[in-house]
């Protein structure tokens, strides 16, 4: 039962990874650009996460914008999900949380390759 | 054992108009019910209430005497097939029956021209063989009772007297809720027949009703 609620949740994401994952991408990228560029710079550095709160405002207002679109554009697959027991506000707040955790997780993967830390003194 | 499916004291309005006002409608397993009604009288607005998807400012929809809040939480009692199509593009055939639930021996069996084409994502079907597809899902997935929002619409003939005899073969394990404007498919499928006119609904039980009431010239 709950394989197939997670299942049905991630064929929902899937649906929007590509947006959201360039958007991730992005971040990271911007991210670490940033943080070297300080680090070389001599300049104060605290850590990646440091510079990562305008990037959460940027994935959080795609984020909202991807919402918009399928409220407006897919309402119609809802009931492809609604059939299979999961309700629009469950699926859509399931899906950016996961899309949350992998926009941290690849901060944190990209900080261990690049040996720079999250947050330091 | 015989299930049922009520709907009533429906009370639906958009800003000032009313849509449904006085609906009673009873569905039971085993059966065809049937739902006529002119464009924008609340055909579809009804089954969404009764899905729990729409919010109607008062309504009951009652499972075998208990009120159920929204019955699309358990897949087993009902599903619904809307009038657009509600499949995402990316899903594979193949993937879409089996989260469904649903044999692809036996849909190729009901219509052996997909034998070819199992694997391909569900964008590259036409809209008239996507909607095909839709309506044989809902109509075969474990559920008690299925709606469906014009089935026969967009698909050729004989595609719907084929579907016309998968909905006869299902009707014997479960209840099935049919709108379309095809009133001829409709009549002959159906067992139990309402309209919807002014907001109410009017059994019907002799098809010379529907002209009595106006809905055929």
């Amino acid at each position: 039962m709950f394989i197939r609620y997670l299942r049905t949740i991630l064929i929902f994401y899937r649906g929007l990874w590509v947006p959201s994952g360039l958007v991730t991408l992005f971040s990271c990228l911007a991210i670490f650009y940033i943080s070297i560029n300080q680090i070389r710079d001599h300049k104060e550095f605290y850590g990646v996460l440091m510079f990562t709160a305008p990037f959460f405002w940027i994935k959080t207002f795609t984020n909202l914008l991807m919402l918009l679109y399928l409220i407006k554009f897919k309402a119609h697959e809802m009931y492809f999900y609604a059939n299979l027991g999961v309700r629009k506000r469950e699926l859509m707040m399931t899906a950016f949380l996961i899309d949350y955790l992998l926009f941290f997780s690849a901060l944190f993967l990209v900080s261990l390759c690049l040996k720079l830390p999250l947050i330091s003194r | 054992m015989m299930s049922r499916l009520e709907v009533d004291s429906v009370n639906l309005e958009f800003g000032e108009k009313r849509v449904l006002s006085d609906i009673y409608m009873r569905f039971e397993t085993g059966k065809v019910s049937g739902i006529l009604g002119r464009n924008g009288c609340g055909k579809s607005c009804l089954l969404r209430i009764i899905f729990g998807t729409l919010q109607a400012r008062y309504s009951n929809v009652r499972f075998n005497g208990k009120a159920v809040l929204r019955p699309f939480r358990n897949p087993k009692m009902l599903r619904y097939m809307p009038q657009d199509s509600f499949i995402p593009k990316y899903l594979r055939l193949k993937n879409i029956l089996e989260l469904y639930s649903c044999s692809l021996a036996e849909l190729l069996n009901d219509f052996p021209e997909y034998a070819r084409e199992p694997n391909m994502p569900f964008g590259y079907y036409s809209f008239g063989q996507k909607r095909l597809i839709e309506t044989w899902i809902i109509l075969k997935s474990p559920s008690e009772f299925v709606m469906l929002d014009e089935p026969f619409s967009y698909i050729m003939p004989v595609h719907v007297e084929k579907l016309k005899g998968v909905i006869k073969n299902e009707k014997s394990g479960k209840g099935i809720i049919i709108t379309d404007h095809l009133y001829r498919d409709l009549l002959d499928v159906s067992d139990d027949l309402y309209l919807i006119a002014d907001g109410a609904s009017l059994p019907i039980r002799d098809p010379v009703d529907l002209k009595r009431y106006g809905y055929l010239a």
